[in-house]
């Protein structure tokens, strides 16, 4: 294990959320299942006396399981001095690499469930009866569950990676002519491959931008349940084709070129040497990941009392997603302009 | 806006059409008559809770409160106007500092790397500009890439730390790592003997000049 404050906070975060995903997960399927039918009022008041707790220590867990994602990487990279032939992230990754590779996988989806959770949870509190309260009960459980194997995780990763660790670095590995991110768009689109990606960024990235702003411009947000959810399931699926797309075009294309290095494909290093480009993955990642938030809330938010909120719940949530693409893309092409 | 739950109030006609009143008030006529709960119509899914999938909280009637449809556009571009004036300037200074940022000179130009002098690699380019590599690794997977464009290759003797032209130089593959990222084995000597003693000592085999310019 490489000692320093980060990964003594690590471990500390990691062994709280074990003890109290447990805890919590527990609990809350167990409420879940006496929340149906309460047969009395005495009842029902105690199960709602016993939900606030469960709420209250559980969206402090949550909070903090958010920010763990980045601060993973800041672990990790904390580690990059640590270990023989790292000079980056990658460098890191590679000395647990399936573990390291599950936990980058697992953290996304994470973090991407607890955002949408904690939506439903701000549309719940926005009511007067608590509709949602069963439904975020069920899904706290599954959130434990998961967010129990991510802390345990790190956990292990953490305690796993050794000191003077021997590695090979990003080089020998992103940058080999075999790789996938080459050989998939050059099987498309040929040998010249990097101006077509380009441009199908652009376009996918545009029209993105343009289907959520008429999205929020038209009435969309406001028609029946049944005609809106495949409309914004739809929406969803397109942000991830974009989020692929993003991702290949950012290794292949972008990512070279703002390092000035024409010839290197890692992302940790594009992080490392461009240090602003973190915040333009952050608002490209918040921005897919609230479009898809947008189609769980009105997936699970729609239930009696909230139907008259979640529209304007919706059009908040879009504009979020509107304004976090467009200020990637804004970041995006201001850099390859000054570049 | 106050909202007026509609069971506050007495059905409507048009309760018929926009609203569940007529379902609920028929479920509670039916539940104080002492009807138990299975027996009601609609039972609730068993996924939802206690008034939940037509019962009490849906009844926040539509016609009674309906949407500010005006107000709702203008605070969501009162939001969306906010978000960019907070949010705006701050990517602008990060993008100033971020893409003004100098490149140091020691670095390698494949990935980044620190140059570690003894084992660097400089490519002279026809136009006098130079690249510098951190090993001989990083060197040789630009080398495809640019060899029309080289003038001369220039590689560092390890014993003395001289700087000689790989045509000079001899080049032997050993146990001995060095530029650990991307775990080097190819070392460079100017003299034969010196050559000689690592490949004994590391267990190495002579290899060719990895950066002929010429076909020879």
């Amino acid at each position: 294990m490489i000692l320093n404050a980060l990964s003594i906070t690590m471990i500390f975060i990691g062994a709280l959320s074990v003890l109290l995903a447990i805890w919590g997960g527990i609990s809350s399927f167990i409420l879940y299942r006496k929340w149906k039918r309460p047969s009395r009022p005495e009842e029902k008041t105690s199960l709602e006396h016993r939900s606030y707790l469960i709420l209250l220590i559980m969206v402090i867990v949550l909070l903090v399981r958010l920010i763990n994602w980045p601060f993973f990487y800041i672990t990790l990279q904390s580690f990059i001095s640590d270990i023989e032939g790292a000079m980056c992230i990658f460098g890191v990754t590679q000395v647990k690499p399936g573990l390291t590779r599950f936990l980058e996988f697992l953290k996304p989806i994470t973090f991407f469930l607890i955002g949408g959770w904690f939506i439903l949870h701000i549309l719940d509190r926005a009511t007067k009866t608590s509709p949602l309260m069963r439904r975020k009960l069920f899904l706290l459980s599954i959130i434990s569950l998961l967010v129990l194997i991510d802390s345990l995780g790190d956990i292990f990763l953490i305690l796993g990676i050794a000191p003077e660790s021997l590695v090979s670095c990003c080089t020998t590995i992103t940058d080999i002519l075999n790789r996938p991110t080459r050989t998939t768009p050059e099987s498309i689109f040929g040998p010249e491959y990097a101006h077509p990606l380009q441009v199908l960024f652009f376009i996918t990235h545009l029209a993105l931008i343009g289907i959520i702003g008429i999205t929020l411009k038209s009435k969309t947000l406001e028609i029946t349940f049944l005609r809106r959810r495949p409309i914004l399931g739809l929406l969803f699926l397109f942000a991830i084709l974009s989020a692929f797309i993003f991702l290949l075009s950012q290794i292949e294309v972008f990512a070279p070129r703002m390092m000035h290095l024409p010839f290197h494909h890692c992302l940790y290093c594009l992080w490392q040497y461009v240090p602003d480009s973190i915040l333009l993955f952050a608002l490209f990642s918040l921005g897919t990941f609230s479009v898809g938030w947008g189609f769980t809330t009105a997936l699970f938010g729609r239930h009696g009392e909230t139907a008259d909120l979640l529209p304007v719940h919706l059009r908040k949530i879009y504009s979020f997603a509107f304004f976090f693409l467009s200020a990637s893309l804004i970041m995006l092409l201001i850099h390859l302009l000054v570049d | 806006m106050k909202q007026i739950f509609h069971n506050e109030i007495s059905p409507t006609p048009a309760c018929r059409n926009t609203c569940l009143h007529g379902a609920f008030r028929q479920r509670q006529a039916l539940r104080r008559a002492g009807t138990n709960d299975g027996n009601l119509p609609h039972p609730p899914s068993p996924l939802m809770g206690e008034g939940e999938g037509g019962g009490e909280y849906r009844l926040i009637s539509a016609h009674l409160n309906p949407p500010p449809q005006g107000g709702r556009r203008f605070s969501g571009d009162i939001f969306f106007v906010f978000m960019w004036i907070l949010f705006l300037p701050l990517i602008l200074v990060i993008l100033a500092f971020g893409c003004k940022k100098s490149i140091p000179a020691d670095r390698c130009d494949y990935d980044g790397a620190r140059i570690e002098p003894l084992y660097g690699v400089c490519f002279s380019l026809q136009d006098g500009s130079e690249k510098r590599f951190c090993s001989i690794v990083c060197a040789s997977m630009s080398f495809q890439e640019l060899k029309g464009r080289i003038k001369e290759v220039m590689v560092v003797d390890e014993p003395s730390g001289n700087k000689i032209n790989a045509s000079e130089a001899f080049f032997i593959e050993s146990e001995m790592v060095t530029a650990r990222h991307v775990k080097n084995r190819i070392h460079v000597f100017l003299k034969k003997e010196d050559a000689l003693k690592h490949l004994q000592r590391f267990k190495g085999r002579w290899i060719g000049n990895p950066f002929r310019l010429s076909p020879e």
